[in-house]
């Protein structure tokens, strides 16, 4: 039977499906591996397909016919023939009521009651009656021209849509080829960061970024918060810091100043290295910023609590001044946080004390990890049960090991200095003597086995000695300095004689000193002088009994380091040797000079 | 002072994981523990063999039943070998605490002195039997003490010396008590003053966000609370 299909023309409108739609209604699963060789390899095979498949419909039917003349030869081919002509007959009936059925509701429209005679139930239920109509149409004369427009109108709609989604693919191409290079770009950065020791991390609170860590998980914690940065990627693939990050890096500088002028300055980290990348240096900026700004902080925090040991504020610097009574030449120790963009280049001239103030620098920044490493260790401890009470958080120990140091060193300056003075004194007596300085006194193999040994040997307690001996007889003077039992240093002050003595301040200990070595000299001349003489050793004092003349004699010797002056007196009589006076004479020749 | 605690196993595959987790979340390393611990049973009853002097606390939870009491020492610790042993008594846990166990505890270090107590003959306790803790780790993550370990039994020994002094029972000869090999876990918080509600509240309410945050990777329960009884039966 005939089949009738209606073909509607194409149009344009209301098909603006999504691009997403007509590939999916393309079926062609993945587009990515799609190229225009294999579109045409397929058209070309399909193509082959279609021709065979009508060839093989056209055999088939050819040998339908060819079986169906042939008689029917057994009972059972009988019995089927039977049925498959009963089929046809009701196939044949069934076509028939159709066509009736559509007549009559064609005429139901004109003559109702000839029409509901003859329409069956079914159509009745389905359809109202009256609903079909007809009309005459002429048939058109075939205007080839109008029918030659029409199907160029078609052929070019087509082409046209064909062209659209031709550019839409395209497009969809070239923005998929840029995602793709901008994600190749940004992996690439990321494992880059990766691959040069930075920790890259999921960020906690947004699902599709990557952030890098850089922070110390153990600082206090406003500065651990700091330390992640979210990786952003800019319309044109580089990858940036967010907000900023590590665009305004700061560092600890430690200026080490004498009144006024500066006389060491410790090194400003340099704002790109060698072979770094942007990104890369944004990152290590950010990080030394971060730790430089907690050691500022930390240290701020622990200079308020140690006001006692000379450590104070002036503006934005934290000042260490040790020995503060002493006189304004000492050297002071002057923390401050300087912007590494803003840092006029101070370290362009090499100054005599630079190496101890980038010692200072470090270590402190030595004593801030070490610091880092004793929570994490105090926080692997058990803790004791929880009670009330509400621990403070400690300062942390790093000014004060550095003023330990700062203060033996300058109590070492001054115990040489007042020990040098004395020695120009005695070489211009010309008396024999030998001296030892005091330094600074490490233990013979320093063997240190990492950040933690050498933390070690900074915090332990500074000891030194000096020493002056006098024909084998030696006095010694000892420096302990510690900030852990009492501020400052300790004076021990061993007199030969065996007598030791301590003293909190150092003009104590010069003049017990001063006293000391007068006392010695006094004993030297007694044993170098014959007999008769009774030396007084407290007051180095030296007297001789009246004899029969009735001349008692006594000499005395005095020794001050303050001005300067050594000197033998007797109640009438003085030579003195010392700064201001010249005096060429040996100090065995003024005794007997003054013994006569 | 009173602890509360939540227990759970680990099987041996998943061991090294948990270690891996535990370490993230406390962000630190573990502390490996090999700890032995002697069961004594109180033979008398007195002022519970504790040297303090009973201040008003302690005297509130007294000994009205013998008890079993223990003795633990750390051999993985600063002293190794010689490490000194602490005197553990636990009560039993309280009633009508469905989401952890919650149970007064006194630990003291002891000297030489209250040691005497637990040698034989002289009637204040008796040796019962003794386990070793090993491998042990412990982590800390703010006030939360967290303990995975091995027991292993110890097998009788002769008794020529008190367990007190004898050397530590080789690891080969004892056998473990759970032959699969699975892990024992513990997470405890203590308080010094049961009796303070804010403190037991903070506790409570961080022993339990401890839980949530480790759910899914350890299963923290509350086993039985008899189990954990300390009297001693039929006296």
């Amino acid at each position: 039977m005939a089949s009738l299909i209606l073909r509607p023309w194409t149009h344009d409108s209301p098909d603006t499906s999504s691009l997403k739609d007509i590939l999916a209604r393309a079926q062609r699963g993945h587009f990515r591996d799609i190229t225009e060789v294999s579109l045409q390899e397929e058209i070309a095979g399909e193509g082959a397909f279609e021709l065979s498949e009508s060839e093989s419909d056209d055999e088939e039917e050819d040998k339908d016919e060819e079986q169906s003349s042939a008689k029917p030869s057994t009972r059972d081919d009988l019995f089927k023939a039977r049925l498959e002509m009963l089929r046809h007959v009701d196939a044949a009936h069934n076509d028939v009521m159709i066509a009736l059925d559509f007549v009559s509701l064609l005429l139901t429209h004109d003559a109702p009651e000839k029409g509901k005679a003859s329409i069956s139930a079914g159509l009745r239920q389905e359809v109202p009656i009256g609903t079909l109509g007809h009309d005459i149409w002429h048939k058109m004369p075939q205007d080839k021209a109008r029918e030659a427009q029409d199907e160029l109108l078609a052929t070019n709609v087509r082409m046209e849509s064909l062209q659209q989604s031709a550019d839409s693919l395209l497009a969809a191409a070239t923005r998929l080829d840029d995602n793709v290079r901008k994600e190749t770009r940004y992996w690439d950065h990321v494992l880059s960061i990766n691959e040069n020791g930075w920790n890259v991390c999921k960020l906690p609170g947004q699902q599709h970024r990557l952030g890098v860590t850089y922070g110390f998980s153990d600082s206090a914690p406003e500065f651990a918060r700091r330390g992640v940065a979210a990786l952003n990627a800019t319309a044109d693939g580089t990858m940036v810091l967010e907000r900023g990050v590590g665009s305004k890096p700061r560092a600890v500088r430690v200026l080490l100043k004498r009144g006024e002028a500066v006389v060491g300055c410790s090194l400003i980290p340099a704002l790109r290295n060698e072979g770094e990348v942007a990104l890369e240096a944004r990152i290590r900026h950010a990080r030394d910023s971060l730790f430089d700004e907690e050691l500022y902080h930390e240290m701020l925090r622990e200079s308020r609590g140690q006001a006692s040991l000379g450590i104070s504020t002036k503006g934005d610097c934290i000042v260490l001044t040790p020995n503060s009574g002493e006189s304004p030449l000492a050297t002071e120790v002057v923390f401050e946080l300087v912007s590494l963009d803003e840092v006029e280049d101070e370290a362009g001239e090499a100054r005599e004390q630079d190496p101890l103030a980038q010692a200072i620098a470090l270590a402190a920044r030595m004593l801030l990890s070490q610091a880092h490493r004793e929570k994490v260790k105090k926080r692997s401890a058990v803790p004791p049960p929880m009670s009330e009470r509400k621990d403070e958080r400690q300062s942390l120990p790093i000014l004060r090991p550095i003023m330990a140091f700062m203060l033996h060193k300058a109590a070492i300056d001054q115990i040489n200095s007042y020990q040098a003075r004395i020695e120009s004194l005695l070489s211009a007596t010309s008396i024999e003597h030998r001296t030892q300085p005091a330094a600074f006194a490490f233990p013979k193999d320093i063997e240190a086995g990492g950040g933690e040994d050498l933390i070690s040997m900074l915090m332990q307690c500074w000891t030194s000695e000096a020493s002056l001996v006098l024909d084998d007889r030696q006095t010694t003077m000892r420096l302990e300095t510690t900030l852990a039992t009492s501020f400052g240093t300790q004076y021990t002050l061993s007199s030969a004689d065996g007598r030791t003595t301590k003293f909190g301040t150092q003009d104590e200990l010069r003049a017990a000193c001063d006293d000391a070595l007068a006392s010695e000299l006094a004993l030297r001349l007694k044993r170098g002088a014959d007999g008769g003489w009774e030396c007084n050793v407290r007051e180095a004092l030296l007297v001789r009994a009246d004899d029969e003349q009735g001349k008692g004699r006594r000499v005395w010797v005095t020794l001050d380091s303050e001005t300067g002056v050594l000197s033998l007196n007797t109640p009438t009589k003085k030579v003195s040797w010392g700064s201001q006076v010249d005096v060429a004479t040996s100090f065995s020749e003024a005794w007997a000079g003054l013994v006569e | 002072m009173h602890e509360f605690s939540l227990y759970s196993q680990i099987p041996a595959t998943r061991h090294g994981q948990v270690l891996q987790i535990l370490a993230g979340v406390t962000a630190s390393q573990p502390t490996a523990t090999f700890e032995q611990t002697l069961i004594y049973q109180q033979a008398r009853l007195a002022e519970t063999g504790s040297k303090k002097a009973p201040a008003g606390r302690q005297s509130a939870v007294p000994a009205s039943r013998l008890s079993y009491h223990k003795l633990v020492r750390d051999l993985k610790g600063a002293e190794g070998e010689n490490a000194p042993w602490t005197f553990r008594a636990e009560d039993v846990p309280l009633p009508g605490m469905p989401s952890f166990v919650s149970r007064a505890t006194t630990e003291h270090v002891f000297g030489e002195a209250e040691l005497e107590k637990f040698r034989q003959g002289n009637g204040w306790y008796k040796y019962i039997n003794q386990y070793l803790a090993t491998p042990g780790h412990r982590f800390v993550h703010n006030n939360i003490i967290i303990r995975t370990r091995r027991i292993l039994s110890v097998p009788e020994g002769t008794g020529a010396l008190e367990p007190l002094d004898a050397p530590i029972p080789t690891l080969s000869d004892c056998n473990l008590i759970d032959p699969s090999g699975t892990y024992y876990f513990e997470a405890r918080i203590r308080v010094e003053d049961g009796g303070n509600s804010k403190l037991v509240e903070q506790a409570t309410a961080e022993l339990m966000a401890f839980k949530k945050q480790v759910e899914g990777a350890i299963d923290l329960r509350v086993p039985e609370r008899l189990a954990f009884d300390t009297r001693v039966k039929g006296t």
